[in-house]
């Protein structure tokens, strides 16, 4: 008997197991659907998106001088310059006098223009 | 926002995983509808056990969940994956059971008593299956999912991590066996009177 021959006289055995019972109960199904619910990744989260801002020119003043860092920067340097204004540390005396010979600050007129010159000059 | 069920029938298997990758339930149930059915039909075939076949069926189901994350869509087709995948658990069942008499494997289950064709048809196949049983594991493999689970060579080849001809050769010689082991009996199973 040719290969061809029986072929042919198997296909009514092949016909007869493919008409069989042959599928899966609803418990496999079950079990198999909890196995890929458990073993599922977690949704992947969705990033909102940034609401869009309105431009506003004294927020682009504010962060071109340097925003809030720079406003505590100067806001510190003028607090300790005011208490050291007042409550000069040790030393500090000692070191004006050496290099100013003196440890008093004189304004007197003549450090100023006068405003009367600078009127006459327009 | 989850598709329903029955808009995924005409997804693919890959992007299907994908969607169950991303946490889609929906997906998780089209696969689970869609995959158990072939890959139950194969190995009960191939075991002709149903409780066994369903254990086998469920292992290659959870192997398909826990590779999903990395699944690399390129490199294989999610059904070959699977049929390989069950076919090597089906091997790896039938070695153990090895030096279990032919008589101790079950029979298939035919409750549709009074119907002489519907009984003669389920004779045939389990007498098919009785044969299937009987033959080597590769020539069995190759035999059952060419001429019942329907595939092509390439595929088959694909699946045993053989060349084409060797697919050829092995369904070729599994069906001069089935043939040695089945026409004998053909007057006793209905088909010469």
């Amino acid at each position: 008997m040719t290969d061809t021959e029986i072929e042919h006289e198997l296909e009514v055995f092949f016909a007869a197991e493919k008409l069989a019972d042959n599928v899966p109960g609803g418990a496999l199904l079950d079990a198999v659907l909890r196995d890929a619910e458990t073993l599922q990744p977690d949704p992947v989260g969705l990033v909102q998106a940034r609401k869009p801002t309105r431009w506003s020119f004294r927020r682009d003043i504010w962060h071109a001088l340097g925003g809030w860092q720079a406003a505590a920067a100067l806001s510190l340097s003028l607090v300790v310059g005011g208490v050291i204004g007042y409550t000069p540390p040790e030393g500090l005396s000692d070191l004006a006098q050496s290099v100013f010979d003196t440890t008093e600050a004189n304004l007197t007129g003549s450090d100023y223009f006068s405003l009367d010159d600078l009127m006459a000059e327009g | 926002m989850e598709m329903p069920l029955d808009a995924m029938n005409d997804i693919s298997d890959d992007a299907l995983l994908v969607l169950y990758t991303n946490g889609d339930k929906a997906a998780a149930a089209a696969l689970t509808y869609r995959l158990t059915p072939m890959v139950f039909s194969l190995a009960n075939r191939l075991l002709n056990d149903r409780a066994e076949a369903e254990d086998v069926a469920q292992e290659s189901m959870l192997r398909l969940w826990k590779i999903a994350p990395d699944w690399r869509q390129d490199e294989a087709k999610v059904t070959t994956w699977l049929y390989r995948v069950t076919s090597n658990l089906c091997t790896d069942r039938l070695r153990k059971r090895k030096g279990i008499g032919l008589d101790e494997i079950a029979e298939p289950e035919d409750d549709t008593p009074g119907v002489e064709a519907q009984m003669q048809a389920g004779e045939r196949a389990g007498a098919l299956r009785q044969a299937l049983a009987e033959l080597p594991d590769r020539q069995r493999q190759a035999v059952v999912l060419r001429h019942l689970e329907g595939l092509t060579n390439p595929d088959i080849a694909e699946t045993l991590d053989v060349s084409v001809e060797a697919v050829e050769s092995l369904v070729a010689r599994g069906k001069r066996r089935l043939g040695a082991l089945l026409l004998g009996r053909k007057e006793e199973l209905g088909l010469e009177k």
